[in-house]
């Protein structure tokens, strides 16, 4: 009786505990990291320019993409990218993974209102149903045919396919530059010293708290024996949050300490010199003629 | 009222958290120029906030400390010729080395006291080299501090108050959570640094950091008190006096090894 019990307990233990998902759940994000300093260190294309420049060639591409309006330009825009990504010598399956599957899984929700009659009204496509007369609510009227239309589709893979551009740019830019060498090379570019400061110190205490809260769940795991009730765990994740706050306010006073201990009095300052180089110049150059051809091409396409 | 070579002195210095928790009750020392000097005490005792006052990172309520023959006050500290002069001449090693460490890597950890405290790019790029070297971290300078073992991280630490070149290093508990051969490292450090005649301040609970380092050693009662105050023989033979202050229980003995090196432990 006892072992059947203990048998059936051991076989629910099976399915990973909230503890044990929340444990992962935090690994994976100090895991990512650690690959993104990793990739950050390699010698590909991106990694050997100059931060700033980096900076800039991206803000370039993303206002280009934000000019186009012909889905094929963008499309080849997103294929460009990936070239980009690949001779940074970024993994490709993950990086397609971290921009395709997540982020725009947000605008493909904003944008799916569009695609039908009443909010873009233009050719029917695929007529869904009709009305036997327009309904109107205030000062909108739902047409008597509601339809999905070329115009919608066509309003809503643009916005996706340029959300798609802008978060890869972005993720390329964090990915080959080192977070220390990004943030001082928009401190270059006229970003305020105590922005870059408070973001430098967020960025290194997160992680620190990322790691006080692992230590928490492990020790919390260690000390669970059996199945624990909702309301336990509720009780749990107050405590440690209440836990954690006390701990970030006891840090924040001893960092401000240490750091009046050698010699801060309310002015941060930061040492950093870039040196930009002949390819930098040359990528720059590069970069100015790849967006004039996109928009050319969005040109042919569309505007004639 | 001072010597020449009087570094600090407290007169009565009593110190309470906003708790109304009392830290120190009455502190009398004198420290002098080139010498090395131990607080001992069991955990609470008040040792990590006389240190926190010797680096005037919080003030008495009661009592007087002079540092550099010159009152300590908050209003002396708002002195920015007095505050960069100050923080110049004093490192602090913090008891935990995460919150020392608020850069993005060890490289920008070690150049931040001398920027901040006004030097050149060019000598705090030389500084910087030069301190990495000596600590043998060049291969660790693009590290952010969180890819660091917990020696490494007190190591970057030690760095980035040695980069200063201060003439007075405070450690608090500089040796705890350490492995056997990084505490030998460190301590080789702090007797490098106390033979170019600095003056250093240890906080510590480690019985054979007292022997091994201290000309002077300060015991700090769980009243917080400094109730004894002589050499490390003077101290560390004194057997009843540890006991009072909780530091060692009436099983604890020294060993003494080949080549003349003693180390202090209790069993039954």
């Amino acid at each position: 009786m006892c072992q059947k019990s203990l048998k059936f307990k051991l076989k629910k233990s099976k399915k990973p505990t909230f503890l044990e998902k929340t444990i992962n759940e935090l690994n994976n994000v100090i895991k990512e990291e650690f690959i993104a300093g990793k990739i950050a260190s390699r010698h590909g294309l991106l990694q050997n320019l100059d931060p700033r420049i980096n900076i800039i060639a991206t803000l370039l591409l993303i206002i280009t993409a934000n000019f186009i309006h012909q889905p094929l330009v963008l499309l080849f825009f997103n294929f460009w990218i990936i070239w980009l990504a690949k001779v940074s010598l970024v993994p490709i399956r993950s990086f397609l993974k971290r921009v395709w599957l997540i982020v725009p899984l947000f605008t493909v929700v904003m944008v799916i209102p569009t695609i039908f009659s009443p909010f873009l009204p233009g050719e029917p496509l695929l007529i869904l149903f009709q009305l036997s007369h327009p309904i109107q609510i205030l000062f909108w009227q739902i047409p008597p045919i509601i339809s999905i239309t070329k115009q919608g589709v066509m309003a809503a893979v643009v916005l996706v396919l340029r959300v798609g551009i802008c978060v890869s740019l972005s993720l390329l830019l964090t990915l080959t530059t080192k977070w220390s060498q990004l943030l001082k090379a928009l401190n270059k570019i006229g970003i305020p010293t105590v922005f870059i400061t408070i973001l430098e110190m967020a960025h290194r205490y997160i992680y620190l708290l990322l790691q006080t809260t692992v230590d928490m769940f492990i020790a919390k795991k260690s000390r669970t024996v059996g199945q624990t009730t909702t309301g336990e765990q509720r009780q749990f994740i107050s405590n440690s949050m209440s836990i954690l706050l006390g701990k970030t306010y006891f840090i924040s006073n001893e960092v401000y300490s240490a750091m009046t201990s050698r010699g801060y009095n309310g002015k941060a300052l930061t040492l950093a010199e870039f040196k930009l180089k002949l390819f930098d110049w040359l990528w720059l150059g590069f970069i100015i003629i790849v967006c004039l051809f996109f928009i050319g091409g969005d040109y042919l396409f569309v505007w004639k | 009222m001072f010597g020449n070579n009087v570094v600090f002195k407290l007169k009565d210095v009593s110190f309470r958290y906003p708790s109304n928790e009392e830290a120190l009750s009455k502190i009398n020392l004198e420290i002098k120029k080139g010498e090395l000097s131990v607080l001992l005490g069991a955990n609470g005792c008040g040792k990590s906030t006389l240190l926190k006052i010797l680096d005037a990172l919080i003030f008495p309520q009661e009592g007087e400390f002079y540092a550099f023959e010159k009152l300590i006050t908050e209003e002396a500290l708002a002195d920015e010729e007095f505050f960069y002069s100050f923080r110049r001449r004093v490192g602090f090693l913090f008891q935990e080395s995460d919150v020392q460490l608020f850069n993005p890597t060890v490289w920008d950890e070690v150049a931040y006291g001398p920027l901040q405290l006004g030097l050149n790019s060019s000598s705090v790029r030389e500084r910087v080299e030069r301190t990495l070297e000596n600590l043998n971290m060049k291969h660790l300078k693009d590290r952010p501090p969180f890819r660091l073992s917990g020696g490494e991280r007190k190591k970057e630490a030690i760095a980035s108050i040695l980069s200063i070149d201060p003439e007075v290093l405070l450690l608090d508990e500089p040796t705890n959570g350490l492995d056997p051969r990084t505490q030998r490292h460190l301590i080789n450090l702090i007797k490098d640094f106390h033979k170019q005649n600095k003056t250093v301040v240890i906080s510590t609970h480690n019985l054979d950091l007292v022997y091994e380092l201290a000309d002077k050693v300060y015991v700090f009662s769980e009243d917080h008190k400094i109730i004894a105050c002589g050499t490390s023989e003077e101290i560390l033979d004194n057997k009843e006096l540890l006991i009072k202050v909780n530091l060692i229980d009436e099983h604890f003995h020294k060993h003494v090894h080949t080549g003349d090196h003693l180390h202090f432990h209790s069993h039954e």
